[in-house]
């Protein structure tokens, strides 16, 4: 006990500063042993406690005239240890708060919005392809690990569609870290905006208590009455915006958040495909509450094939290669609905969010449809399908495009 | 110009008692701790964080010097002296608080004569 008492106290004597250390600390100890006994242990700690936090504000780092300076009118008075500088403050005082300040907020950012416990490729059935981008596959019937006893279509997530991240324009929704596509988790955005709002309250407290701690060291440091007035007035200014500012950390973490491993695949709950008699359509889809039964909520889909598949992976259609050439002569008219469940936890997602999700559901009904296989070239896109769409969209980055291996009609049900 | 004894004064506390410490002989640090302990009937100590702050302000300001090593001290423990600054600082903070004490005595000596019949009057009701 006696020697855990003993390195408590050298611990305490090693965080002095070194000039005190190396001049004061091996008499400290020794008179610690001796006086252990009549002055009792706390109240040597509490002692050394105190003259580590005095010997800290009275540092030459903190106070960098005091050794040259002379002999202040009262230096010991009583219980007056906390030495205030009243030197101006110099530039590299300046300097050095602000990189606190910017490490302080670089590090509050990075803990919101980076999420590496959770950065994985998206869903066990999504995994990273050979060129970094993201792989689903065949679909096979397998009983979900999630929903043990309900056995349905589940993909059986080998290589057959991959989607290069690098490919992606930025702004289509998804986004790229670690070589990664994330799709956002419909599960934990359930309670997305409450945690969200929870995390912008303590960034913005943050950022304010780090802006008045800076303003106060400033003022401590400057003795013209027209330098703090201007401190003041410039720290007051700073709190107002970061009081007022929006801090929209809601979509950077959303952005951030891939789907997690343990969630099932995202699918529709049934889907019905019809081939259009007429003409050409124009692509739509509209997510709506069903009209006819309340638990109902249909997506509604009319485009080609090569159309809805730009969309489901959120690319330009130009970017998409090959297969045959009903892909973009058929139209078809796709009526899916979404599992109540699934679409009740997404009306608390943006909208965006919203169509990430359907973007998901669609990329799954293509595999488990239409029997789907893909896979990413280095090329330029294909200039036949270049020239019939629109020319504004022709900016994406070519070196990589989707080539359509495989593609089957669908069975009309 | 040369620091007075004046421009140190008031002294703290923790530093007078120091200062009366080593005005009865050269002492190492637990030795100070010992003798004011001593010398203030054991009401004031001071832990060696509270010595060691004062002695090293006290040396700055040459109040106090530190002998030169002894070879007889295993230990190595310094021993530390009043300096001729050091005795003059103690001398005026001495006649400071004298001056202190003399006007405390003749401020509090009235309150204490109406003091006195107050304490000495049994109180009412009681034989």
């Amino acid at each position: 006990m006696l020697a855990l008492k003993r390195r408590l106290y050298s611990l305490i004597l090693r965080l002095h500063p070194a000039a005190f250390r190396s001049r004061f600390a091996r008499e400290m100890a020794l008179d610690f042993d001796d006086a252990l006994a009549a002055y009792g242990f706390p109240r040597l700690l509490a002692d050394a406690t105190r003259s580590l936090i005095r010997q800290w504000m009275t540092a030459p780092a903190f106070t960098p005239n005091a050794a040259a300076a002379p002999i202040p009118s009262h230096p010991l008075l009583a219980g007056h240890y906390l030495a205030i500088d009243d030197d101006n403050l110099k530039p590299f005082e300046i300097l050095r708060g602000m990189l606190i300040f910017l490490v302080f907020a670089f590090l509050i950012g990075r803990a919101f919005n980076a999420h590496p416990g959770h950065v994985a490729p998206i869903q066990p059935n999504l995994s990273a392809g050979h060129d970094g981008g993201v792989s689903i596959g065949h679909f096979s019937h397998t009983a979900s690990p999630a929903n043990p006893g309900h056995s349905e279509a589940q993909p059986d997530y080998s290589q057959t569609l991959a989607i290069p991240t690098s490919s992606l324009p930025s702004g289509h929704g998804m986004s790229a870290r670690k070589g990664h596509a994330a799709y956002v988790n419909p599960a934990a955005k359930v309670v997305g905006p409450q945690t969200e709002s929870w995390k912008e309250f303590l960034t913005r407290c943050a950022l304010i208590t780090a802006i008045v701690w800076l303003t106060s060291l400033l003022l401590r440091r400057t003795r013209s009455v027209s330098a703090r007035m201007a401190f003041v007035a410039a720290g007051l200014f700073v709190v107002a915006c970061a009081a007022l500012m929006p801090l929209h950390l809601a979509d950077t973490s959303a952005q951030a958040e891939p789907l997690h491993p343990g969630n099932p695949p995202l699918h529709f709950e049934s889907a019905t495909i019809r081939l259009r008699p007429d003409a050409q359509a124009a692509h739509s889809a509209t997510v709506a509450s069903g009209a006819g039964a309340a638990s109902a909520n249909l997506v509604r889909i009319d485009s080609s094939i090569r159309t809805l598949l730009a969309q489901a992976c959120n690319v330009p259609p130009e970017s998409i290669v090959g297969g045959p050439g009903w892909l973009d002569s058929d139209s078809y008219d796709i009526t899916a609905t979404i599992d109540p469940p699934t679409f009740a936890a997404m009306q608390s997602l943006s909208p965006w969010l919203q169509q990430s999700q359907v973007r998901w559901m669609e990329q799954e009904l293509l595999v488990s449809r239409f029997h789907l296989k893909v896979h990413v070239e280095s090329r330029q896109p294909n200039p036949a399908i270049r020239t019939t769409t629109n020319a504004a969209a022709t900016d994406i980055p070519s070196a990589q495009v989707l080539v359509i291996d495989h593609i089957e009609r669908p069975s009309e049900n | 110009m040369k620091p007075g004894p004046q421009q140190h004064l008031p002294l703290s506390p923790a530093t007078l008692h120091v200062l009366l410490a080593l005005a009865g002989g050269d002492l190492h640090g637990y030795g100070i701790m010992l003798e004011v302990a001593r010398h203030s009937g054991g009401q004031y100590k001071i832990g060696p964080g509270t010595l060691y702050d004062n002695l090293k302000k006290l040396l700055a300001a040459r109040l106090v010097e530190e002998l030169p090593g002894d070879d007889d001290d295993t230990r190595g423990r310094r021993t530390y002296r009043l300096t001729r600054l050091g005795s003059a600082v103690l001398s005026a903070e001495t006649d400071r608080l004298t001056g202190v004490l003399r006007h405390a005595r003749r401020a509090l000596s009235p309150l204490r004569a109406n003091l006195r019949p107050r304490l000495s009057s049994p109180a009412p009701g009681r034989s």
